[in-house]
């Protein structure tokens, strides 16, 4: 957080000094190293730097998503590189011009829904209503849409130490920096662009069986029943 | 995406390229029981009606008396036309042949073709992409 | 003049008699408005949130055991037996080509909309499904076909195929459904049997057509549904009425067959502000060189109708042709031109995630602002 660019109008190159910013004019656009303004462009290199650590496809980057797919799957849906750095790629980092994950995170989240619906139709049931023994009555209900929130989401990346290395902008909505403050919309595309890409590179069954094994059968009951001391970051 | 805007579409029909669903939902069968002009018509209603219905599972099968009035077959269609045939006089064989008649058309007016393609794309040969073009035939200024 | 001032002397009557108004509603109390919410813009993405009051729904014990939810409404369930019964549904079943498997009583359940005063079962919850599941594969078939759709175009695309108007079509004007709109009395008039009504898609209407050119806004309730919405649903729930018939396969098959086999012309869904800097960008983020304009061809220059084809050029490779009467012209369409290839670019042999013989699909990296 030690530099930021500034546009204005003009031409000639020109340094100068103001209020202990060291401001350098090249063009049109002004580069300044200090303190941070808000509004205010940064250092290109400042801005793909995230909590010290810098973007990019380096082994330590990775690590945290790797073991991650090792350890849970039995190394059974392993993903290329390119794709890991993807996932860990928020559309708000460095403005967007990194690859991101926005568009397998709404990929995912299409599969994440229909597998809720499924899951709520799959249990036994012996209401008259069923319809070949499938229970439609579940849905739209609080729980069964709970189970596609991007609370739940969430609290399934935190969990499970997803954001390790995330790199989304820092500045969040309502100025808030601290590292409590973990927004359901940023936070819930790790996991559905997980979803997404095991669904991309592995197929719709791969990632319904994620889903079904990771998502609803671990972390569901387990937030479901610390709702009532809801974590302060929403 | 900042500088490209949404033209919102609403998909169109192309009945036959995947499933094709039957225009005819219903046929209305009008004849008078005692008039003469019916006669064909009843005749119909009394030996034939039941197999031709059955070769048409998803045609629904009207039959109305109205006492006083030629006979008329109104045939109803999936998107809102219907078409009717007034059958006063005609013996059963008309009925039957016009009845197919309703049973197999779209329910639109007759009309002819000015072009012999009628198409909804724009044009055959899509959208130019480069990057199906083998390098060594790519244009070279 | 004369015109004007009796213009001028109208509105200012119109005015006072406004604020007459006014002030006379405020006396008498404020009228409560209904509380519109304009969460999401798109129709379908409203269809894959409905949300069913908790009020409707006994819940069980543990909220997670989904098999014993049941809606409070239900009381009456309309017997196979007594379904067979309806021609419509008989014949609607049969153009649609369903499955032995699909019972006809649920094919009922498909066109009765949640209503007030309704003790059958409905199908608002067979409607969440199958937007759920119809959403799903539309945008499996869109990314995995047109892997560079900027989001909201491939939301847009996806409205196309699953929004209201245009399941609204395919229910009503392809599959031939029916909205009974007819009286009580009309019914007993034409001595129509209970029973048909169940083979007409009944919902509260939000607006009626009362005689001809007379259109009544009735009093919206929670349950009353525009037509549009009405028609959706019922082609939502006959597609969730598939898959719990005949499975998964079936639904993604009748889904193929009904839905994704209607036209959607993408290409002309873009509408590009300022082509020439926007492709400018988006070669400068893809570390290619800038566009250049080329002069590939002309006619009549001079003449009152000239044509020119030019060539937008990235370095060598040509990314796209416009033509044009003006060299402007051409230029913006080459621009247009090249943004397309790129923007639909389609894989060749695209294959779909849920297929069998699935291979892996390409991902795209996003559109980057700049």
């Amino acid at each position: 957080m030690s530099g930021f660019t500034l546009r204005f109008v003009g031409r000639s190159q020109i340094k100068h000094n103001t209020s202990g910013i060291q401001v350098i004019n090249k063009r049109s656009v002004v580069f300044a190293k200090g303190p941070r303004v808000k509004g205010a462009l940064r250092d290109p290199e400042d801005i793909l730097t995230v909590n010290g650590i810098r973007y990019g496809s380096s082994e330590d980057n990775l690590k945290p998503l790797k073991t991650f797919l090792q350890t849970k799957l039995k190394g059974k849906y392993e993903l290329p590189d390119k794709l890991l750095l993807q996932i860990i790629t928020h559309k708000s980092f460095a403005h967007g011009t990194q690859p991101y994950n926005a568009r397998l995170s709404y990929f995912g989240k299409e599969l994440i829904q229909l597998s809720a619906a499924k899951y709520a139709l799959s249990q036994p049931t012996d209401n008259e209503f069923a319809i070949n023994n499938l229970n439609f009555d579940s849905l739209g209900s609080f729980t069964q849409s709970f189970m596609k929130s991007e609370k739940l989401l969430k609290e399934y990346a935190v969990l499970n130490n997803l954001d390790t290395v995330f790199f989304r902008r820092l500045a969040l909505p309502s100025g808030r920096e601290d590292a409590d403050y973990k927004p359901r919309s940023i936070w819930s595309t790790l996991t559905a662009s997980l979803v997404g890409a095991i669904a991309t590179q592995h197929g719709k069954k791969a990632a319904e069986e994620f889903i079904q094994q990771e998502i609803f059968a671990g972390t569901l009951d387990q937030v479901i029943k610390s709702k009532s001391t809801p974590s302060k970051s929403d | 995406m900042a500088g490209i805007n949404i033209l919102q579409q609403v998909s169109r029909a192309r009945n036959g390229i995947g499933a094709f669903v039957h225009p005819c939902r219903r046929i209305v069968i009008t004849y008078c029981n005692f008039g003469g002009s019916s006669q064909g018509t009843r005749d119909f209603l009394r030996t034939r009606l039941k197999s031709f219905a059955e070769q048409y599972p998803h045609i629904h099968f009207n039959v109305l008396e109205k006492p006083g009035f030629h006979p008329v077959l109104r045939a109803e269609y999936t998107d809102g036309l219907d078409k009717q045939i007034c059958v006063r006089k005609w013996d059963v064989n008309v009925v039957e042949n016009k009845l197919k008649l309703l049973v197999n058309s779209s329910g639109r007016k007759l009309s002819k073709p000015k072009q012999l393609v009628k198409s909804l794309n724009k044009s055959v040969r899509g959208i130019w992409s480069p990057f199906h073009v083998d390098p060594s035939q790519r244009h070279k200024v | 003049m004369y015109q004007w001032s009796s213009k001028a002397l109208g509105r200012k009557s119109f005015c006072l008699l406004s604020r007459r108004l006014i002030s006379l509603s405020s006396v008498q109390g404020k009228v409560q408005s209904p509380k519109i919410k304009t969460e999401h813009r798109l129709s379908y993405e409203k269809a894959n949130n409905t949300r069913v009051g908790d009020s409707a729904i006994q819940r069980p014990q543990s909220a997670t055991d989904f098999g014993n939810y049941k809606r409070e409404s239900f009381v009456l369930n309309l017997t196979e037996e007594d379904a067979l019964k309806i021609p419509s549904i008989l014949a609607l079943h049969a153009r649609l080509n369903l499955s032995p498997n699909f019972e006809k009583r649920t094919l009922v359940r498909a066109l009765t909309s949640r209503m007030e005063d309704n003790q059958y079962a409905d199908n608002q919850q067979m409607a969440i499904f199958g937007s759920n599941i119809l959403s799903y594969y539309v945008t499996e078939y869109l990314l995995s076909t047109y892997p560079r759709l900027p989001i909201a175009i491939l939301k847009a695309a996806t409205e196309a195929y699953i929004g209201d108007f245009s399941l609204h079509d395919v229910a009503k004007n392809q599959w031939g459904i029916e909205a009974d709109t007819s009286t009580n009395l009309e019914k007993y008039l034409l001595k129509e049997p209970k029973l048909f009504k169940f083979g007409k898609l009944r919902f509260d209407q939000l607006v009626t057509d009362v005689e001809d050119g007379i259109t009544r806004f009735n009093n919206a309730s929670k349950t009353s549904l525009a037509a549009s919405t009405a028609f959706a649903n019922s082609a939502r729930a006959i597609v969730a009425g598939v898959y719990a018939a005949d499975g998964e396969a079936s639904a993604k098959e009748f889904i193929d067959l009904h839905i994704l086999s209607r036209k959607v012309d993408i290409s002309s869904m873009f509408e590009f502000e300022e082509p020439g800097k926007l492709i400018t960008r988006l070669l400068r983020t893809k570390n290619m060189e800038l566009p250049t304009i080329r002069l590939i061809s002309e006619t009549g220059r001079q003449s009152s109708s000239p044509t020119f084809i030019v060539g937008c050029f990235s370095g060598d490779s040509l990314l796209g042709e416009g033509q044009g009467s003006s060299l402007k012209e051409a230029r913006i369409r080459s621009c247009v031109n090249a943004l397309k290839a790129f923007y639909l670019y389609r894989p060749l042999d695209p294959k779909r995630p849920s297929e069998s013989t699935f291979k892996p699909m390409f991902v795209d990296e996003g559109e980057s602002f700049y």
